[in-house]
């Protein structure tokens, strides 16, 4: 994990309390682990205290690229304490706050970033209606069964700004055809099983 | 159950019923052909000059054969409801006996377009699937994501043609793929169950 210089300049005044005391340090930390993983509206960085707002805001930033860097790479907490340490001049108080905090949200920040990309529409749920057809409008006499499968997709939008939404896919099945989907994808479950076990 | 035909229809196929055996074969294989590759005006100038009419008379006669054919296929009307609807229409014995065979030799194939002709959703048609395992993206590196791509291949259906239909490359984990088999897997069952095996009995 490396961290470029404008980087480690704005780390500066995080690594000891003279600069941006505990108590803003903690609401700092806070604000960049909800903005990673979305969860709240972004609070103003003006309301954190009346301190130098260019400080706050280069501090802001990189403590958000150290959250993000150390996820991307699954950065162990004793490399992390120790790089905060050696390389930026943290207190020890301080580095153990951080990496506290990012020990107990690294799942959910990797989580998220795992999100971030592209991909193929993601398979959540499936529905499903049998019909038996009696009559329509070109047969008098019809008498069969029909499947109506709605299968729900997430995917990004990309032209609604990635919001995420879900995607229906609609489509008939004869019983038969049925049989075939299923049987399909009962090979690729005993695949995917037989690999678990190994 | 007899065919009931509407009057224009009556007249328009008024005119095979004087005609000799051999024009009706005629007429029986020019319907064929309107049923295959749809109305060829030239065939019907010539087949009305040598029967001195008008082109649309025969086209007419065309047609109405071949809407006789499909409301008989939609009504399912058996052989012995087929033959007295011809005689009631003022055909001869005869006649009865050529559109009979015709009319049983193309049943099974029109059925089957009329078959496939009321629903627009596509159907389904094959799925492809590959199991992968990721290993790093570029905001997430050093990760081991199982996952399931998959193509689902879907096929549109007007009549007798498959028209290919969308192909949708989709991707799952293995718990959502287990789910969704299962899903289906229920409702596989479904078909097979006493409830619905009971109303099929009942309704037919």
């Amino acid at each position: 994990m490396n961290l470029s210089d404008d980087i480690s300049q704005g780390l500066k005044p995080l690594g000891n309390s003279s600069a941006i005391n505990d108590e803003c340090f903690m609401k700092l930390l806070d604000m960049c682990v909800s903005v990673i993983l979305e969860s709240e509206e972004t609070r103003r960085l003006s309301q954190l205290g009346n301190m130098k707002l260019d400080v706050l805001k280069a501090a802001y930033a990189s403590l958000l690229s150290v959250l993000i860097e150390a996820a991307r790479h699954n950065v162990d907490s004793e490399v992390l304490s120790s790089m905060l340490a050696q390389d930026h001049n943290f207190s020890s108080s301080r580095a153990e706050k951080l990496v506290k905090c990012y020990v107990e949200n690294r799942t959910k920040l990797q989580a998220s970033l795992s999100h971030i990309g592209k991909h193929p529409p993601h398979i959540v749920d499936a529905n499903w209606t049998l019909d038996y057809c009696i009559k329509d409008s070109s047969l008098d006499h019809v008498g069969k069964l029909q499947y109506l499968i709605q299968i729900q997709a997430e995917t990004c939008d990309e032209s609604m700004d990635f919001k995420k939404i879900t995607k229906k896919i609609k489509f008939v099945c004869t019983v038969e055809e049925l049989q075939d989907f299923v049987s399909k994808l009962k090979d690729a479950v005993k695949h995917v099983e037989r690999l678990a076990v190994v | 159950m007899l065919l009931i035909l509407q009057d224009d229809h009556k007249q328009h196929i008024n005119i095979l019923v004087t005609q000799s055996e051999q024009v009706l074969q005629d007429f029986c294989k020019l319907s064929l052909e309107y049923l295959k590759r749809g109305p060829n005006p030239k065939l019907y100038q010539s087949a009305a000059q040598k029967l001195n009419v008008q082109p649309e008379v025969i086209r007419n006669a065309v047609e109405g054969l071949v809407h006789l054919l499909i409301r008989s296929c939609k009504q399912k009307l058996n052989d012995l409801d087929f033959r007295d609807s011809m005689l009631t229409l003022g055909f001869s014995e005869a006649h009865q006996e050529i559109l009979s065979a015709f009319f049983e030799n193309k049943k099974e194939e029109i059925l089957n377009v009329l078959n496939n002709y009321s629903h627009d959703l596509p159907h389904f048609k094959d799925l492809e699937w590959r199991f992968e395992v990721q290993l790093a993206s570029r905001s997430l590196q050093h990760q081991i994501t199982p996952l399931i791509t998959m193509k689902l291949s879907l096929e549109n259906r007007r009549g007798s043609v498959a028209i290919p239909g969308e192909q949708l490359v989709l991707q799952t984990d293995p718990t959502n793929l287990v789910h969704l088999t299962q899903v289906l897997e229920e409702a596989l069952l479904e078909a097979r169950s006493q409830h619905t095996r009971r109303f099929q009995r009942y309704i037919k």
